[in-house]
């Protein structure tokens, strides 16, 4: 838009985002079937899923407690009632013919998400509600065909839906916010986060505001199954409501809101249909559920076990341990890396040193991850493990040579690193008697190295030093064998 | 309420239930009779109470999270008008509830459905 005249009015996009979160119950919102991602289609189906007649839904502890432990940690209120209501409408993929849903007593009100603007200022995205409901089975259509396959295991699935306001004034808003939200849930435990698997999806809502008091019609993006590609679909929908507001005058006014496809393979989205008004959904109270009263008691002890959250989180890393930016990003990736850091550096003898911490999880921990493809909890080394080596380190037992080395046998053993250097001897070669001997012997296998450092040439110096190691086994001080080689080179 | 033929028409169009003009103008009488009878239950003085079907229950009332039985895949597919390999095979249809006359849909690419909102 910055090749736009002037006089062309300027517009802001305002987006509100629809997420569905799958919460992580071993069971479905109102039916014991089980579910999980990945089973044989249409496996996971029982009565009340089928929607075979006489079945009725009852609802799942466990899908309200993980509702309440997400909205406690989005700031939300949560309601003393709550019912559940029919959402009527007719799809292959919801066998009852309606969703059950929540129309006007969500379990959730209010709250938001602190998020980074785009000048890196923070800023909350507000929430309007979020409320449990199930949902549908899964559809796949074929290509260029007239038929569409159906599995109903996701059918009854809990959902928890997040509502925001229109808060978001850019893709990379709606990035940043969804990448928040997934941390938070990956925190809280309460979902996996994962919109490849389709357990966190994402409807943006989106409009552009002029400055001379236009208005374009709401769109509703669907199907996106990255958050990247949620920018993706911003954008593209911000230049093509902009493209037809000031080529076409399109507006709220003259033109219905509507829902609209992203196509992935072409990068753009495509119209699927004009909405039907809310009122045609015909809500009605679920008459098989009975309302649900929330005790104050509960409540609390559910914000009681919350956890500290990963905006906090880095934020108390930057403050207290004095991280870098990026060392707390990465260290607050997600519970189970922050866990690990904050275990390593809680020492026995009060905590270690935070940066020496850092370096070693940043540095081997996480390379050694990425070469063999590996999860942290993976790993058969301890942060207890990894302590010690740093502690064995920093006591002058062991030079950072042979700190590597155990590294990389005890990350795959688990074995400890105290024991091992006792064991095998791989204590740090301090003994002056020792190293000069080391270091003589270094000089005299090369003489050439020796001249070239006498004659002016220090690079030299790094092959005898190298040398004297190689004759202490790589165990020698490295301090001490500098200092030692530097004094006999004269 | 106001009973008149476009509402028939309106709720018959979202049952998906198909009426003839003969047939509307027979059912929105008769509807009209029904809610006319209805709206009577309205006059009774219910004071301050809040609408309610049943009584609430508090989350000790609500089902553990712990699995119980499946049903048959076998029996579902075999109940089902047509099926391929595991799944159950209906018309194609289009995401959202119905396209509209002007849609296009993303043709030779394979999309998935998620009707929730």
């Amino acid at each position: 838009m910055s090749d736009t005249p002037a006089a062309t009015p300027t517009g802001r996009v305002l987006i509100g985002v629809e997420v569905h979160l799958q919460l992580n119950t071993k069971t479905k919102c109102f039916s014991p079937s089980p579910y999980s991602f990945g089973a044989e289609p249409n496996t996971q189906i029982d009565p009340v899923v089928m929607g075979l007649p006489g079945a009725l839904p009852v609802l799942n502890r466990e899908a309200v407690r993980l509702s309440i432990r997400t909205g406690l940690a989005l700031g939300c209120e949560i309601a003393e009632t709550t019912k559940w209501d029919r959402k009527n409408y007719f799809y292959p993929d919801l066998p009852k013919g309606y969703q059950i849903s929540q129309f006007d007593q969500p379990l959730c009100v209010g709250g938001g998400i602190e998020i980074d603007d785009d000048e890196g200022n923070p800023k909350i995205v507000r929430i309007t509600r979020a409320h449990l409901e199930e949902d549908t089975g899964k559809s796949t259509h074929d290509e260029g065909g007239n038929k569409s396959r159906v599995d109903l295991n996701r059918a009854g699935a809990p959902l928890l839906e997040i509502v925001s306001e229109p808060d978001i004034n850019s893709a990379g808003e709606a990035e940043r916010y969804l990448d928040a939200l997934r941390e938070i849930v990956a925190f809280l435990g309460t979902s996996d986060g994962n919109m490849q698997e389709g357990n966190l999806r994402c409807e943006p809502n989106i409009n552009v505001i002029f400055d001379d008091g236009g208005k374009t019609p709401i769109v509703e993006v669907k199907n996106i199954n990255s958050v990247r590609n949620v920018g993706k679909a911003i954008e593209y929908e911000t230049e093509r409501q902009t493209r037809a507001y000031l080529e076409q005058g399109q507006t709220m006014a003259n033109t219905a809101r509507s829902t609209r496809g992203w196509d992935d393979d072409r990068g753009v989205t495509v119209h699927q249909r004009y909405k039907e008004s809310a009122d045609d959904y015909r809500y009605f109270p679920e008459p098989d559920l009975p309302a649900l009263t929330i005790d104050r008691a509960s409540v609390e002890a559910e914000r009681a076990a919350l956890p500290e959250l990963p905006r906090a989180r880095r934020a108390r890393y930057r403050e207290a341990y004095g991280l870098s930016a990026d060392d707390a990003v990465v260290l607050t990736g997600g519970p189970v890396i922050s866990a690990w850091f904050e275990a390593t550096l809680a020492g026995p003898a009060g905590p270690r040193d935070a940066k020496t911490v850092t370096n070693w999880i940043q540095g081997e921990l996480l390379r050694h991850l990425n070469e063999h493809k590996m999860d942290l909890a993976d790993v058969a080394l301890s942060p207890e493990g990894l302590g010690e080596i740093v502690d064995l380190l920093a006591a002058g037992t062991i030079n950072p040579r042979t700190a590597k080395e155990l590294f990389r046998e005890v990350v795959e053993s688990g074995a400890s690193p105290t024991a091992l250097v006792t064991e095998r001897g791989l204590g740090q070669v301090s003994d002056r008697g020792a190293v000069e001997d080391a270091v003589r012997a270094a000089m005299e296998a090369q003489p050439k190295a020796v001249e070239d450092v006498r004659g002016g040439n220090p690079k030299a110096r790094g092959r005898i030093f190298g040398e004297a190691m190689k004759q202490l086994q790589g165990r020698g001080d490295p301090k001490l064998v500098g200092s030692v080689l530097d004094e006999l080179l004269g | 309420m106001d009973i008149d033929e476009d509402l028939v028409r309106n709720v018959a169009q979202l049952a998906r239930l198909e009426l003839t003009d003969d047939e509307v103008h027979a059912i929105a009488p008769q509807l009209a009779r029904i809610f006319a009878h209805v709206d009577k239950l309205q006059a009774v003085d219910v004071g301050s109470h809040d609408p309610a079907t049943q009584a609430p229950i508090d989350l000790d009332g609500l089902r553990d999270d712990t699995v119980g039985e499946t049903l048959d895949p076998r029996a579902i597919l075999r109940n089902a008008p047509a099926h391929d390999g595991a799944f159950l095979v209906v018309p194609r249809f289009f995401d959202g509830d119905e396209p509209s006359a002007e849609s296009s849909a993303p043709q030779g690419s394979a999309s998935e459905g998620n009707a929730s909102s």
